[in-house]
C-alpha cells in the first residue's frame, strides 16, 4: 500500500502534464512540421477521390517565387513596421503610466475608463476607427482637414494606410501597457525611492535606475503582450482594408490567408512558405528575447 | 510616495490625467453615442452632438433583422466552454509545475508561453485541414477546442503563478491527514487558489469572447460567435453607421459589464499573474 502510493506520487506530475503537453503538441510541434512539408509541395488542398493526397513535390520552388512576389515583399515590410511601431506601446504605456501615478481625485472610476480598449474586440477596434478615417464625416478627417486644409482618406492612400490601421492598434495596446505598469509601480519600494531621492536621483535617472528595474516583471509581460498584439495585425487589416488598396495593407498572415484560403485561390502549398517565412523570423526574434528573460530569471 | 502637493498642483494633475482618460475612451464613447442616432445624424459634418436625432431604432432594427441572440449564444458556449476546458486541462499541468518543479520546469513554460507569440497562420492550414478532415468546421465544438488550444498557453502561465504563491506545506499538512492527490487538488489547493482561478477565467472569457481570427476562419454561419456577426454585418450593409454601431455595442455590451464589475480579478489577469 505504501509502496503504490509513493507511486502514485512520483507518477502523477507526469501524468497530470501529459494531457497539456499532447494539446501542445496538436496545436504547434505537429501543425508547424505539417506547415513546413507542405512549403515543399504544389497542392490546391484537394485530395482525389480516394482520399489521397495530390500534392507535387516542387522542392524550394515556392520560395523561390516567393523572392520574387512583390505582393509578399510589401507584406513582409509591411510586418517590419507593425512590429517596430506596435514595441512603441511600451515605452509609451510606461511613460503615461508614470505620469499619471499620482494622487488623482475619482481614481476608482479613473482607471476603469482604461479598462474598455481592451476588453473590446479587435473587430470592433478596426470598425471604430475606419469611421473616424472615412472621408468627409470622419472625425480624424476633419481634423486633418481643419489642421492642413486638405483632407486625407488614410485608408485609401497606400502611403497611409498601413500606419493608419497600426494607429488603430496602438490604441487599445497603450491603454494594455499602461494598465500592467500602473500595477507594477504599485509595488515599486517606496523606501528605495526615497533612499535615491535623498543621494540626489531624480527625473529620468530615477526613472531608469531605481524604477524600471523593479518594473522588470511588467517589462517582459508588457513586450510579451504587444508582440502578440503585432501578429494579430490580421483582424484589423481584414476590418478595415481586407488589404487594399491594391494590396499595399497587406501582411504575411493576411496575404497567406488570401492565397490558401479564399476566394483567391487554394495554393496551400504556397501559402504554407508563407507561413514559414513568418515563423521563421519570429523565431530569430523569440529566441532571443527568451534567451535573455530565461538568463534573467535563473539569476535572480 | 508621500510628497507635499500644493492644491493647485493636484488641480493640475488631476485635469491633466482625466483628459488622458478621456481620449483612451473618447472611441467607445463616440461608437455608443453614434448607436443612438439615425443615419443620417451619425453621417453629419461637422458632427452633431446636442442637436443630433436621438433614436433607439437602430437597436430595434439589428435586432429583428439579425440573428442576435444566436451568435450571443454561440458566443457564450465558445468562450465558456473553451475556458472551462481549458481549466480542467491546465490545473493539473499547473499543480504538477508548481509544486513538484523538475530541473526543466522553467524552461517548459517559458517555451510555452512563447508560442503564445508564435503567428496563429504558422499553424493555421494544418490545423483548418485537420478540423475538415474531423468535420469540425462551423461548429461550436470545433470553436471550443481551437480557443482552447490557442489560449491554453497562458492559463497554465497563470495558473502556475497564482499556485506558486500558495505555500506548500499546506497541502503537505493535508497530506500527512491521508488526503490522497485528487482530494488535496480539489479540496485544498482548488479552493485556496479560486481567486485566481477566478481571474485567469475572466480574462480566458474576454480574450475567447474576442477572439476573431479562428473564428472567422473556422465558421460560416452555424457555430459564428458575435465576433465574426459584426464582420460579416459590416461588409454587405457597411454604409449604415449607425446601425453597425449598434451591433457593435451589443457585441460588446456584455463583456463591458462583466469587466466593469470585476475589475480588481481582471487586473491581476490582464497581467498574467506575473505583476501584484
Amino acid at each position: 500500500m505504501a509502496s503504490r502510493s509513493l507511486n502514485q506520487r512520483s507518477l502523477a506530475p507526469w501524468l497530470f502534464l501529459a494531457p497539456g503537453l499532447a494539446m501542445f503538441i496538436v496545436y504547434v510541434i505537429w501543425p508547424i512540421g505539417e506547415s513546413l512539408l507542405l512549403s515543399l509541395y504544389d497542392w490546391d488542398g484537394l485530395y482525389n477521390r480516394e482520399g489521397e493526397f495530390t500534392g507535387r513535390f516542387v522542392g524550394l520552388a515556392n520560395f523561390e517565387e516567393l523572392w520574387s512576389d512583390p505582393a509578399f515583399v510589401t507584406s513582409l515590410v509591411n510586418n517590419v513596421i507593425w512590429l517596430a511601431l506596435y514595441l512603441l506601446a511600451v515605452p509609451a504605456g510606461l511613460l503615461i503610466a508614470v505620469f499619471l501615478n499620482q494622487s488623482v481625485r475619482g481614481i476608482r472610476l479613473y482607471k476603469s475608463l482604461f479598462f474598455f480598449p481592451f476588453v473590446i474586440s479587435q473587430v470592433v477596434v478596426g470598425l471604430i476607427f475606419s469611421w473616424f478615417y472615412a472621408p468627409n464625416f470622419g472625425l480624424f478627417y476633419m481634423i486633418i482637414e481643419w489642421v492642413t486644409g486638405q483632407g486625407v482618406a488614410i485608408l485609401a492612400e497606400e502611403k497611409y494606410v498601413t500606419y493608419g490601421i497600426i494607429a488603430a492598434g496602438l490604441w487599445p495596446q497603450i491603454a494594455y501597457v499602461m494598465i500592467l505598469y500602473l500595477t507594477g509601480l504599485n509595488n515599486v519600494a517606496p523606501d528605495q525611492v526615497e533612499a535615491a531621492r535623498l543621494d540626489g536621483a531624480k527625473g529620468w535617472r530615477m526613472l531608469w535606475y531605481v524604477i524600471l528595474p523593479q518594473l522588470r516583471p511588467a517589462t517582459f509581460i508588457a513586450v510579451v503582450v504587444t508582440v502578440i498584439g503585432a501578429l494579430r495585425s490580421f483582424d484589423l487589416v481584414s476590418i478595415m482594408t481586407t488589404g487594399g488598396p491594391f494590396g499595399s495593407s497587406r501582411v504575411l498572415s493576411f496575404y497567406m490567408y488570401e492565397q490558401a484560403l479564399s476566394e483567391y485561390g487554394y495554393r496551400m502549398g504556397y501559402g504554407a512558405a508563407i507561413a514559414v517565412v513568418l515563423f521563421g523570423i519570429m523565431m530569430i526574434f523569440i529566441s532571443g528575447f527568451i534567451w535573455k528573460m530565461w538568463r534573467d530569471e535563473t539569476e535572480r | 510616495m508621500a510628497r507635499a502637493v500644493s492644491p493647485r498642483r493636484k488641480t493640475l494633475t488631476t485635469l491633466a490625467a482625466w483628459s488622458v482618460a478621456f481620449i483612451i475612451f473618447f472611441p467607445v464613447l463616440w461608437m455608443i453615442l453614434t448607436s443612438f442616432k439615425t443615419e443620417a445624424s451619425a453621417v453629419a459634418s461637422p458632427p452633431e452632438l446636442l442637436g443630433a436625432d436621438w433614436t433607439l431604432e437602430n437597436y430595434a432594427e439589428v435586432w429583428q433583422r439579425s440573428d442576435y441572440p444566436r451568435f450571443f449564444w454561440n458566443s457564450v458556449v465558445i468562450s465558456l466552454g473553451s475556458t472551462l476546458l481549458g481549466l480542467a486541462v491546465a490545473i493539473p499541468a499547473a499543480w504538477a509545475m508548481a509544486f513538484v518543479p523538475g530541473k526543466r520546469t522553467k524552461d517548459l513554460l517559458m517555451w510555452m508561453l512563447s508560442t503564445k507569440m508564435m503567428p496563429a497562420v504558422a499553424v493555421m492550414i494544418p490545423l483548418y485541414l485537420l478540423f475538415l478532415k474531423l468535420g469540425l468546421i462551423d461548429t461550436r465544438f470545433g470553436l471550443v477546442i481551437a480557443l482552447m488550444l490557442m489560449n491554453l498557453p497562458i492559463i497554465v502561465w497563470m495558473l502556475y503563478t497564482y499556485f506558486r504563491e500558495i505555500p506548500g506545506e499546506i497541502l503537505e499538512a493535508a497530506r500527512m491527514d491521508g488526503a490522497g492527490l485528487v482530494k488535496e487538488i480539489l479540496y485544498v489547493l482548488t479552493p485556496m487558489a479560486l481567486p485566481g482561478i477566478a481571474s485567469t477565467l475572466l480574462l480566458n472569457v474576454i480574450l475567447a469572447w474576442n477572439e476573431a481570427f479562428w473564428t472567422i476562419i473556422l465558421t460560416t454561419t452555424k457555430a459564428a460567435p458575435l465576433s465574426a456577426f459584426i464582420a460579416s454585418f459590416s461588409a454587405p450593409q457597411g454604409l449604415f453607421y449607425a446601425k453597425l454601431s449598434a451591433a457593435s455595442t451589443m457585441a460588446i455590451a456584455p463583456i463591458l459589464i462583466l469587466g466593469w464589475f470585476s475589475q480588481k480579478q481582471l487586473v491581476r489577469g490582464l497581467t498574467f499573474g506575473a505583476v501584484k
